[in-house]
């Protein structure tokens, strides 16, 4: 594609998408296991197309399928790798902001399924690297990292027949954020495991209503009618 | 869809000041159609005008009570605090236009998670939105002989939006108690939606700190919700004296019957069952056209239609 730069940093290759307008918030796309740093590309010129994009590739491999952190079992992580990697991402983040001339402060990940498990890891653990984060499809039962999210922005979208990441886990992801201090919003669809367009529509919306200004209020807009003409 | 529980929406009620503004309002410039006029069954001096779609479907129906004395509603919590309403999406443009050359007091389009919203208030100043929809298709059938055409006509209630002092509470409620699934949570707001979801069945809870609000015009007094049948209904009464909660008995509202209960944020529920309808008392072509009492205020007729305000039926031919 035009525009993109091939580029490798601490051993995780990426996709480097430049922007021509300096406003937007830059986008980290984290893939699913078994996918690649082209999965989420499409997704992110939808819902924020003025926004410079940094895509990686996950860089530890099971069974020849790409992962963002070491996994023990089913839904047992590796949590040393997991503190591990999120410090690696973070550190990359720095050096590709400086590398390639993106804001390092307003970089927001948006991640499908492992990939949504490793933003979720990076922001507990390194808080402060992000800037918000949208999680699709996440399964993070895990109670990690000691310090408060200052209003950190989060989006998590799950599926109602999502049988790899049920729901209720993604409610309870939810609270566990917000006990952080997190801002989360949390969309359960009429979808299973996979990236509907209602997604799409979701994840726009809420970049335009979140990613462009640091007012840490509920940014939903509940529509009472002052200053009505 | 489960004959056993909430299937949506069956129709909200609110209070208004003038009856010909809300006929003109309602009938005139949203072009839903009156399929009722009757009189407060709880105080007869009030008319109670019904405006939904060619037949009355559950899902579709706002009601006013008519109260020319009262003072104006205050927003606060422990009220429905906007009511939402289906128009395809493509009319957005038809309805910026129809309310701008009605002198209708509104707002946007503006973008939300839901489609392009226009927001506007009625001459009471009752919240409203007009959200653009593409997937109403059936819910609704047009008033045929209505001022607005087909193609553009309000489809239904999409759902409305309660403010209450505690989300958890509120939400409780309505997941354990009434059956409903939450779909959404954000700060300070919440979704939960009957049965499938979807247009119909939708019910924001909005929690905030500000004071009680307080009915008057311009208020929700309640929103009723749909169940198929009196078993289903018998079926939430009796669950909801057993976890204590105050409902009144079933009654006999002639075209539905009614239970009425707070939820604990202190919002006025009804749970109405979806028939016998508005047809039972009139035929179809003439739906609206007379006032229409409950057997036993008949004999009553004479006065009853003395005290009430006359009131012209608007002419859809005039709000073309």
């Amino acid at each position: 594609m035009e525009g993109e730069i091939a580029g490798e940093e601490l051993g995780y290759r990426y996709i480097y998408i430049p922007s021509r307008t300096g406003k937007a918030p830059t986008l980290l796309l984290l893939h699913g296991m078994g996918g690649s740093e082209r999965d989420l590309i499409p997704l992110a010129k939808t819902v924020s197309p003025e926004s410079p994009v940094l895509s990686l590739r996950g860089k530890v491999v099971e069974n020849g399928l790409r992962r963002f952190f070491r996994r023990i079992g089913e839904g047992v992580y590796d949590v040393e790798d997991l503190h591990y990697r999120s410090n690696e991402i973070a550190d990359l983040i720095d050096i590709a902001s400086r590398k390639h001339g993106f804001d390092r402060a307003r970089i927001i990940a948006i991640g499908y399924s492992n990939g949504a498990n490793m933003s979720v890891a990076i922001a507990l653990i390194r808080p402060g690297a992000l800037y918000g984060a949208v999680l699709i499809r996440p399964l993070f039962p895990l109670d990690i990292g000691r310090e408060r999210l200052a209003g950190t922005p989060i989006l998590i979208l799950a599926g109602r027949r999502d049988r790899i990441a049920p729901p209720q886990e993604s409610i309870k992801l939810a609270e566990r954020l917000k006990r952080k201090g997190a801002s989360v919003e949390l969309h359960i669809l009429d979808a299973g495991h996979e990236i509907t367009d209602r997604d799409i529509e979701l994840i726009r919306g809420w970049i335009e209503r979140v990613g462009y200004d640091r007012s840490r209020e509920g940014s939903m807009d509940i529509a009472g009618l002052s200053g009505i003409i | 869809m489960k004959r056993d529980r909430i299937l949506g929406i069956h129709h909200v009620t609110a209070i208004s000041r003038d009856p010909q503004e809300n006929l003109n309002f309602y009938t005139g410039v949203l072009g839903l159609r009156l399929v009722k006029i009757s009189v407060n069954q709880d105080d007869p001096t009030a008319y109670h005008f019904f405006y939904a779609d060619e037949q009355g479907t559950p899902g579709t129906d706002i009601t006013f009570f008519i109260y020319p004395n009262a003072s104006k509603g205050v927003a606060g919590t422990g009220q429905v605090k906007e009511v939402s309403l289906n128009i395809p999406s493509e009319s957005i443009d038809y309805w910026l236009q129809r309310l701008q050359r009605y002198g209708v007091r509104f707002r946007g389009p503006r973008r939300t998670d839901d489609g392009l919203a226009i927001e506007l208030e009625d001459p009471d100043g009752l919240n409203l939105r007009l959200i653009g929809r593409s997937d109403i298709g059936d819910i609704a059938r047009p008033w045929e002989k209505g001022p607005v055409p087909r193609e553009h006509a309000i489809r239904g209630l999409f759902g409305v939006l309660i403010s209450v002092d505690s989300c958890r509470h509120s939400g409780w409620f309505l997941e354990e108690v009434l059956g409903f699934r939450k779909i959404y949570e954000g700060p300070g707001r919440h979704r939960y939606v009957a049965d499938d979801g979807g247009p119909s069945k939708i019910i924001d809870v909005e929690c905030t700190d500000t004071s009680p609000g307080s009915i008057g015009y311009g208020s929700v007094h309640h929103v009723a919700w749909r169940v198929k049948d009196p078993e289903t209904q018998i079926m939430y009464r009796e669950k909801l004296e057993k976890l204590g909660f105050y409902v009144t008995p079933v009654i006999d509202r002639k075209w539905f019957r009614s239970i009425y209960f707070r939820e604990p944020g202190y919002v006025l529920y009804e749970i109405a069952t979806d028939g016998p309808g508005f047809q039972i008392d009139e035929p179809p072509e003439e739906l609206g056209t007379k006032l229409v009492l409950p057997e036993w205020l008949e004999d009553m007729r004479e006065a009853i239609e003395r005290s009430l305000p006359k009131i012209n039926i608007p002419n859809p031919e005039n709000w073309r």
